[in-house]
């Protein structure tokens, strides 16, 4: 079955085809949600932003060249949207949403693995904002160092210095969380 | 890290992102194998993408994306261009289509010329000012009129039973939005939803659509 590109589905929106418009949504809304959720803190936050930001390139369409960089130009939208609502609701790492995990039962998931994957998410969440999008765009969406750029308005030399820093302070503050947890239970052992 | 490479941990990032060309790729492949810093600096990077993938996010719901959809439906379709007719465009492709054959030096008659240009523009002003025409009378007649003698007696009846009886009138009573299409056409699929569009209802059942395209067609054959 023939595809359509995203480009010539918003040029047919343009044309007043709201068929393209709503396969365009289709296609993008659920990646574009899950990032959200993920810059977020909230899957609330993250599906109600998700709408907002297919309301607001429909509402400007116009102005969008098509260059075959759509999904970048979607993820530029959606990480303004998230940073203004960061910005409103103060959130913090302790502020994590406990509906933003995958509700599906994981019986068997290891309690320290749980753990771990809990101090990653406060890793990220303390991250500077504009490393924290390059890093989950990288790792969780696979756009290229290209596309991230156009996504955030960045040069290419930029973004991978953005991901390479993000890791750094990851792993960081996961060795340092190692440690830790070394320690403490060193000193249990000892009492 | 005591590997003299200042760049190498940025290049085992990139590495890692598959983001090296094949030249960078093989430099580090070959610069990974005697130095051993880096192969644990790779191996940390490795578990941190492990760690990462651990991080799962619900998606958003199926309800969400179709209000989403909704929602830009309505943006698009509020944006629309009117399909208004276009007399100047009309005659300049007129104008285009004479000048064509008196280049071409095609020998037509000219009265015959004359009435074909004539009729061709009665007709295109006809239907530019007159949309949906055609179709609202009839309905309008047949849904004043109760059944005469000679006619199907079933007629005004059908009409009565239509459970959505309410979309027809508010289809008359919009002309403006009623699309102009052939009556000769009963089954053509396009008209349920252009009737669903012009009954502002969006709710039409295809089996009324499919009743009222029966009667405007017995009313034609009829005739």
């Amino acid at each position: 079955m023939l595809e359509y590109t995203d480009d010539e589905l918003v040029l047919e929106a343009k044309r007043g085809r709201p068929d393209a418009a709503e396969s365009l949504v289709r296609r993008h809304a659920k990646a574009i949600g899950s990032y959200l959720c993920r810059l977020t803190g909230s899957f609330h936050d993250g599906e109600d932003l998700m709408q907002e930001t297919f309301a607001r390139f429909f509402g400007a369409v116009d102005g969008y060249q098509p260059e075959g960089k759509l999904r970048a130009y979607l993820y530029r939208i959606a990480s303004n949207l998230a940073r203004n609502r960061i910005k409103s609701t103060r959130m913090r790492s302790d502020e994590l949403d406990e509906t933003m995990a995958d509700p599906g039962p994981q019986p068997d998931e290891r309690a320290e693995t749980r753990e771990r994957i809990r101090a990653l998410q406060r890793a990220i969440a303390i991250l500077p904002q504009d490393q924290r999008e390059a890093l989950i765009l990288k790792t969780y969406h696979q756009l290229s160092y290209e596309e991230i750029s156009v996504a955030q308005d960045a040069s290419v030399s930029a973004v991978k210095v953005r991901v390479f820093r993000a890791r750094e302070s990851l792993r960081q503050g996961l060795s340092a969380r190692s440690a830790e947890k070394i320690r403490d239970e060193s000193t249990e052992g000892c009492s | 890290m005591t590997c003299d490479r200042t760049c190498c941990r940025e290049r085992l990032s990139e590495y890692v992102d598959g983001e090296l060309n094949s030249t960078e790729d093989r430099d580090l492949k070959a610069h990974l194998v005697h130095c051993e810093d880096c192969r644990r600096e790779l191996e940390q990077l490795a578990q941190l993408s492990i760690d990462l993938s651990g991080w799962e996010v619900g998606v958003p719901r199926d309800r969400s994306v179709d209000s989403a959809a909704r929602e830009v439906r309505k943006i698009v379709d509020s944006r629309s261009p009117p399909e208004v007719w276009d007399f100047p465009g009309s005659i300049a492709s007129l104008v285009a289509l004479v000048n064509r054959f008196w280049s071409a030096r095609v020998t037509v008659p000219v009265p015959a010329l004359v009435i074909g240009i004539s009729t061709l523009l009665i007709l295109t002003l006809h239907q530019g000012h007159n949309p949906g025409r055609v179709r609202e009378t009839r309905v309008v007649h047949y849904a004043s009129e109760p059944s005469k003698p000679g006619r199907r007696p079933d007629s005004f009846a059908i009409m009565e039973e239509w459970p959505n009886r309410q979309a027809l009138w508010g289809a008359v009573d919009e002309p403006d939005q009623t699309v102009n299409e052939p009556l000769s056409e009963p089954d053509e699929p396009s008209t349920a939803s252009s009737l669903a569009r012009s009954c502002g209802k969006g709710e039409v059942s295809s089996q009324t659509e499919r009743r009222k395209r029966r009667v405007v067609y017995d009313e034609s054959t009829e005739i």
